[in-house]
């Protein structure tokens, strides 16, 4: 299949931009903001994915570059041009439904040439291609089957065929994966993965699954309140939350105030648990604790601590590679400065 | 789950309805008519066919039945289609107030079209005022046929709003953003996915107004006599019963024609 989209535009050009964009519900007086004043790039090329809780305002913003949902401000370009009040079906883009969306009525094939044949393509080029897509996802050999005959991941690539089958400038995918049950999930990661490197689109993906972003992504955008958290490579962001939203959205349960370093973060992984007497050996924070709760996992135990930080007692979880701590014991938690990640304060705590 | 013989014994009661109160009086009709044998609904059915006086009224009845049903329809589905799109606080409210005047009973309504439609009613008055005359306007097919789409407008729109209430509203987004017009999406999505509850309630709509009485007999009289006033009027007037037995008979097999009709129209499988 073709690169991309067959307008390109040039090649620094971000596929998607956002320009201050915000969408508000309801009257002036206690209006709602899903979205607030949100400025992203979508880099071309890239998967890109939103991420954040319910409500964050992430599927309001695919649906405003899908053209569904019109900002109330801001604007939205799309290849460099703006599209702010373009509708839908003239911005060439290829979206991905949560729940499919099929047409019951129409063979696999005709669902995956809908797209197609609406693009003014002669008629032998489009079962081409529409054959070409279906073949993508392994299915050229359902092609005269109705969705309702197909399992539920058959019919999520159905859709996913019919979204690459117009060449979008951009591949929309509104929580793809989320009604598939947890082994196919998986599975269909990778398959979303392959097609899209395959098809060399750009893609946008929306989910609140942090492994499934931190998986599929390159481009990680975390949104929180209808705003912008954190946004960067998976690898630069996972290692190092810029707020508490964001660590603990990506999975970090220990938060404390550490003397010279103000409010940090730091994984189970990256603590030491100190027997009485032991040293500790390199450079770090020492925190005297008083261990809460010890769960065994086999190669290791989960042991939950009170300890003495700057601003009072924190609770903190250390994975401890032996079981020779018991609820009870005074401990010392050593906490190494390298794996100290600092957070800038207040943001996100409460808006959870 | 309920075990076969369960699931049998349900039936019972519904089909003994069936059987007594319709199955019978349709059978004793044709077969054993009160005062003739059958051979006498035939003849009078043939006579029916052949009547000059008698054919227009057929015709008539067909014409009003075919109007109405079409006249719901357009007015009808595009009243389901908004009220099936529309917020969901809002659609409890809109439907209530669309399926309102099945509440109110028939010969209460169609007294509110005689006054409009009256030689001294609203719009004969409108009418004169502005120097149009006074046009006749009661005990016409038009009269009749808008009280029947008044009648039967909320059946349309319920059996419209069933098909297009279980439609995914993304179906019509997806056909969008494959680069369909409002229009194209609307057309190749939308209405043929509607189509089983439009088609339901054209079978619906049609055999009501084939069968209405009260409507045509108060907006129609025996000037504008259609199948169902000319049968009250063969039971209750003239008294000929075998007449009566062949107009029935020419209405129930319009309205099965009808309705075998829809049935092979509904695409197969189409239920979602």
């Amino acid at each position: 299949m073709a690169n991309t989209a067959e307008t390109a535009a040039a090649p620094g050009t971000p596929v998607v931009r956002l320009d201050g964009v915000s969408r508000e519900y309801g009257k002036a007086s206690g209006a709602f903001a899903a979205v607030s004043d949100l400025s992203l790039d979508v880099p071309r090329g890239s998967f890109t994915t939103l991420l954040g809780p319910s409500g964050c305002g992430k599927t309001t913003t695919l649906r405003m570059i899908a053209g569904f949902v019109r900002p109330t401000s801001g604007r939205i370009l799309l290849e460099g041009a703006d599209a702010t009040s373009t509708p839908p079906e003239k911005r060439n883009i290829g979206m991905v439904f949560q729940s499919y969306a099929l047409f019951p009525h129409m063979t696999l094939r005709d669902n995956v040439a809908f797209g197609l044949r609406t693009r003014r393509i002669a008629k032998p080029e489009v079962l081409r291609r529409a054959g070409e897509a279906l073949e993508l996802v392994g299915l050229s050999h359902l092609a005269d089957r109705r969705p309702a005959q197909l399992s539920g991941g058959q019919q999520q690539r159905v859709a996913l065929a019919r979204a690459v089958a117009v060449r979008p400038s951009v591949l929309l995918l509104d929580e793809p994966l989320s009604n598939l049950d947890a082994r196919l999930r998986v599975q269909m990661r990778q398959e979303l993965l392959r097609v899209q490197r395959e098809t060399g689109l750009t893609a946008v993906l929306v989910t609140h699954d942090q492994d499934e972003a931190l998986e599929l992504s390159d481009h990680l955008v975390i949104m929180n309140g209808g705003r912008l958290e954190q946004q960067g490579a998976p690898r630069e962001v996972f290692p190092a939350p810029a707020n508490r939203f964001v660590a603990e959205f990506l999975g970090y349960q220990n938060f404390l105030t550490v003397p010279g370093h103000g409010p940090v973060t730091v994984r189970p992984e990256h603590t030491r648990l100190l027997a009485d007497g032991e040293a500790a050996g390199g450079d770090g924070v020492l925190l005297d604790a008083q261990v809460r709760g010890v769960t065994y996992q086999g190669s290791h135990c989960l042991v939950e601590v009170a300890a003495a930080s700057g601003d009072g007692e924190a609770t903190l979880h250390c994975l401890h590679p032996g079981d020779d701590v018991r609820p009870g014991a005074r401990v010392r938690i050593a906490l190494p400065h390298r794996h100290l990640v600092a957070l800038a304060g207040g943001a996100g705590t409460e808006d959870r | 789950m309920f075990r076969r013989s369960a699931m049998v014994a349900l039936l019972v009661p519904g089909l003994a309805v069936l059987a007594f109160g319709f199955l019978y009086p349709v059978a004793a009709t044709l077969a054993a008519p009160p005062d003739g044998d059958p051979a006498t609904v035939a003849r009078e059915t043939a006579a029916l066919l052949s009547d000059p006086y008698l054919l227009p009224v057929i015709a008539r009845t067909i014409r009003v039945a075919v109007v109405t049903t079409a006249a719901c329809l357009l007015l009808g589905f595009p009243v389901a289609y908004l009220i099936s799109r529309a917020p969901a606080r809002w659609a409890g409210r809109l439907l209530a107030l669309a399926i309102f005047p099945l509440m109110l009973n028939t010969v209460v309504r169609t007294y509110g079209w005689l006054v409009l439609l009256g030689s001294n009613g609203l719009i004969s008055d409108v009418s004169a005022a502005l120097g149009l005359g006074r046009p006749q306007l009661l005990y016409t097919e038009t009269a009749i046929n808008l009280g029947l789409v008044q009648l039967f407008l909320p059946i349309m729109i319920l059996s419209c709003y069933s098909s297009l209430s279980q439609q995914d509203p993304r179906l019509e987004e997806a056909a969008r953003g494959l680069g369909a017009s409002p229009g194209r999406a609307f057309r190749q999505v939308v209405l043929p996915l509607a189509m089983p509850g439009a088609l339901v309630g054209c079978t619906l709509v049609f055999a009501g107004a084939v069968t209405a009485f009260t409507t045509p007999q108060l907006l129609g009289g025996a000037r504008e006599r259609i199948l169902s006033t000319l049968l009250y009027s063969r039971v209750n007037v003239s008294l000929d019963w075998p007449a009566a037995s062949a107009v029935a008979l020419v209405m129930t097999v319009l309205v099965l024609a009808v309705s075998v009709l829809s049935g092979r129209l509904t695409p197969k499988g189409s239920a979602q």
